[in-house]
């Protein structure tokens, strides 16, 4: 895969991304899209265009300010995806009552970091939030996350609790196994998403990576997602499709996730990785974990579904 | 009796809604807002209650430092009488809040003022053979209690109601208004989360009618009932206080009419022990008679107690002890050696932690999940009101140690976070009838998610060679034993309708 590849990975971001977009130009620019990502830009978010060779970019180091923003620029930086004006909600995992070393929650270095970068792009809002498992007065104390955002100072960037009113229940064109389901109003109004995973062991799904992390912008009884979980985990990700992820793989646990608790289980990689397709960013994820995307049902069943490449000789990856 | 005219004075006044404040502050500083601690629970106020210290010490035979404030309190009571429940009382001073509230109904069979310490007596008697029902009838406790399980979840669910309400209509100017006004509510007054509790009901209809027994008498409750009253009014008995005339006037008799609580008796002598120093006599005496004074030595008076009354109450206390131990609780224990409930983590041995408990519901206002919950009668009499864990309502939270931090009496002791990881409080069993991968060959393992200990307590049987309905590897959970702790977390987001499919019970063993 050349350079003339990637470059033309990159050309859907410079068409639909620069500027900011109004529903009519983003309708002409979704007709040069595939259908999939058309159908889905127009229930929900403004869409990143589908590259048609997925481009990841990875960084390593220990300090985690510094990869992300290598791993961003790797992508051509966060100008490509936030612009001047832009409501952003960046969607890191706070869902654990956990503190960062364990590697339950998004690191708070990599969320800050984040956070910052689309507040220097010029976003005029930055949410962070996340619907927790263990309670959230909890889990965003001990993930360290509420402190890093409120530590910026920045009037722009929030945190906040999941407001259980702002749940609209939507359609999912795509979906299967989950046709229709409730999601959260901040991430539908919102013009770019950042999902912000953190790589980890899960019990049912096997991983925990970018796509199982969305289950944190759903409402309603999330039990009930768990039976045929892998497909209604493709369905959710055919509605809600990020501009941009950084899968945190600073500490990977490898088992007794999703809560953990147990240092023993965490593997210090210093790892992060940034793309713009769900299955591709998955599907490396799976090989920090010495396994395969196809191993891993939601991650095939995205693939089966047309929502992005898993196959990782047809990934570009660059970086550290 | 004509329900006479009652003056307040300014300096009474401003006391009592300050600490009536300074309760309603303290009260609201103890729902949990997140951070591993809560820095000024409620509790404070137990420290200055004779009644809660004298019932728990008594039944739990300990010495507690927590209660030596209680020394001033009795020390000030033996110089000026009274004066805890007309100045700083906050059941007191709610209802004198409330009282002019309200149109006052003529009654003219009324208890007597007797009935209060009958019953302090017989809580004493119990308290005695170690069965601490104090909690019950303490004004501080029943003021807590009633605002936690019932007063505070009403109001908020009132609140919640019409900010949802305005929110959803999403009028033009208003819904944004009125979300700036709900942004500041949930950071100050209102709860993180809607409380449900299980006896809201009882507990408000109680509460109701100590409000409206004001219609009847002034300080109704204090009057008769409160056993708190009695105790400080057998010291306030024998206090330096003098209040001049001793006795009603022949040609005026006006302040049995301005007193709340009418503190003379039927021959007109006046009763140290019921005069909670309103002063509303000096105040409204137009002939500037009426005057109070500390001297030496005490002129003691006594309540005019029956002792027919006095031994039934004192039998009726003996009595209720074997009563108590007839409790199947009992049977359970001493024949198995099982809890028929789950306490909170951290909760002494069970019939220690009852002669503890005060019922004063402050762990389950501060429970983050909602799990404490208010127990009837499976725990025994004794046990009413006393917390326990309803798993399906609510779980306690692996890190959490905030029920010990706020139990006034450390029934429930306060662990810390390492310790609180190791306690066990009880274990889940699967009931393979139910659960999905058993009884239906669908994977569901919710639990094993969320099972919180580091090497999981909910492992999966795998492969069993069978596929789930989804084509996956059937996987069916179970439960290490040794591993499990019992917080409920599986139990409470078990998807099964009804009770769980996966249920923790009191259970502690380890095999
Ligand atoms: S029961 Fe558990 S969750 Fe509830 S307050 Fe106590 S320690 Fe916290
Ligand atoms: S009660 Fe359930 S969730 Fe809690 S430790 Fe035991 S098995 Fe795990």
């Amino acid at each position: 895969m050349g350079a003339d590849a990637t470059k033309k990975g990159q050309k859907g971001p410079d068409i639909c991304l620069h500027g900011r977009l109004t529903r009519r130009d983003f309708v002409a620019c979704g007709a040069v899209l595939s259908a999939a990502t058309l159908a889905g830009g127009l229930v929900a978010l403004p869409r990143r265009a589908h590259a048609a060779v997925p481009f990841l970019s990875t960084a390593t180091g220990t300090n985690y300010k510094n990869i992300v923003i290598d791993a961003v620029d790797g992508l051509g930086g966060m100008k490509i995806f936030v612009t001047s004006g832009d409501v952003v909600v960046v969607k890191p995992n706070i869902g654990w009552n956990s503190t960062p070393e364990l590697g339950g929650n998004t690191h708070p270095d990599v969320v800050r970091t984040l956070v910052e970068l689309c507040l220097d792009a010029g976003a005029s809002k930055v949410k962070v939030f996340d619907r927790t498992c263990h309670d959230a007065r909890k889990t965003y104390d001990s993930s360290g996350i509420q402190a890093a955002v409120e530590g910026l100072g920045d009037s722009r960037a929030t945190i906040s609790f999941i407001d259980d009113r702002k749940f609209v229940s939507m359609p999912i064109p795509m979906g299967t196994a989950l046709t229709e389901w409730e999601f959260y109003k901040d991430v539908l109004d919102a013009d770019r998403l950042i999902n912000v995973p953190v790589a980890k062991n899960h019990g049912s799904t096997t991983l925990t990576l970018s796509m199982k992390n969305l289950m944190g912008v759903i409402g309603g009884n999330r039990g009930q997602i768990h039976w045929n979980i892998d497909q209604k985990l493709a369905d959710i990700s055919s509605l809600i499709k990020p501009n941009l992820i950084v899968l945190d793989a600073t500490r990977v646990m490898l088992k007794g996730g999703p809560s953990g608790g147990d240092i023993k289980n965490v593997s210090v990689q210093n790892h992060v990785v940034a793309g713009t397709d769900p299955v591709a960013v998955d599907s490396y994820g799976a090989t920090l974990f010495g396994m395969k995307g196809t191993d891993i049902g939601h991650i095939r069943a995205a693939h089966d579904m047309g929502l992005g490449e898993i196959d990782l000789a047809k990934i570009t990856v660059k970086g550290t | 009796m004509a329900v006479g005219r009652h003056t307040t004075s300014i300096p009474r006044r401003i006391t009592q809604s300050v600490i009536l404040c300074a309760f309603l502050v303290l009260f609201i500083t103890t729902t949990y807002r997140g951070g591993t601690e809560i820095h000024y629970p409620i509790n404070l106020f137990f420290q200055a209650d004779p009644l809660a210290a004298a019932g728990t010490m008594l039944a739990s035979r300990t010495l507690n430092a927590f209660f030596l404030p209680v020394l001033l309190v009795l020390l000030a009571t033996l110089l000026l009488g009274r004066f805890f429940c007309g100045w700083f009382c906050p059941m007191g001073a709610l209802l004198d809040t409330f009282r002019p509230l309200m149109k006052p109904v003529d009654v003219k069979k009324v208890p007597s003022r007797n009935l209060k310490y009958y019953l302090l007596f017989l809580l004493l008697v119990t308290a005695a053979f170690s069965i601490n029902l104090v909690g019950i009838f303490d004004p501080i406790s029943i003021l807590i209690r009633s605002l936690t399980l019932s007063v505070y979840p009403l109001l908020s669910a009132a609140a919640f109601a019409v900010f949802d309400q305005l929110y959803y209509w999403d009028i033009p100017g208003v819904t944004a208004a009125s979300e700036a006004v709900y942004g500041v509510l949930r950071e100050t007054v209102l709860p993180f989360r809607q409380g449900f509790f299980l006896l809201s009901t009882t507990s408000l209809v109680l509460f109701g009618a100590i409000l409206f027994a004001e219609k009847i008498r002034p300080r109704f409750w204090c009057r008769y009932l409160c056993p708190l009253g009695a105790l400080l009014s057998l010291f306030a008995g024998v206090s330096l206080l003098r209040r001049r005339p001793t006795g009603l006037c022949p040609d005026c008799a006006e302040c049995n009419d301005v007193c709340e609580t009418g503190a003379f008796d039927d021959d007109g002598n006046f009763l140290k022990g019921e005069c909670i120093l309103t002063m509303s006599c000096v105040r409204s005496c137009e002939k500037k008679r009426a005057a109070y004074t500390v001297g030496f030595p005490p002129r003691a008076s006594a309540p005019s107690l029956v002792r027919r009354h006095v031994v039934t109450s004192l039998v009726a206390g003996l009595a209720l002890s074997p009563l108590l131990l007839i409790h199947p609780k009992r049977k359970l224990k001493e024949s198995l050696g099982i809890d028929a409930v789950i306490r909170p983590p951290g909760a002494r041995e069970e019939p220690l932690f009852l002669s503890r408990c005060v019922k004063c519901g402050e762990c389950m206002m501060v429970c983050p999940t909602g799990g404490l919950q208010p127990d009837l009668v499976r725990g025994g009499l004794e046990g009413m009101y006393s917390p326990i864990l309803v798993p399906r309502i609510g779980y306690c939270e692996y890190h959490c140690t905030l029920c010990g931090q706020v139990c006034p009496t450390g029934a429930i002791e306060k662990l810390s976070v390492a310790e609180k990881l190791e306690t066990v409080i009880g274990m889940a069993y699967i009931d393979t009838n139910r659960c999905l991968p058993y009884a239906h060959g669908i994977n569901c393992m919710v639990c094993e998610e969320h099972c919180p200990t580091a090497d999981k307590a909910i492992k999966f049987r795998e492969p069993i060679g069978e596929t789930s309905a989804d084509g996956s590897q059937l996987k069916q959970p179970y439960v290490i034993n040794n591993l499990c702790v019992g917080c409920g977390i599986c139990e409470n987001k078990c998807p099964v309708g009804g009770s769980g499919a996966i249920i923790v019970t009191s259970e502690k063993a380890k095999y």
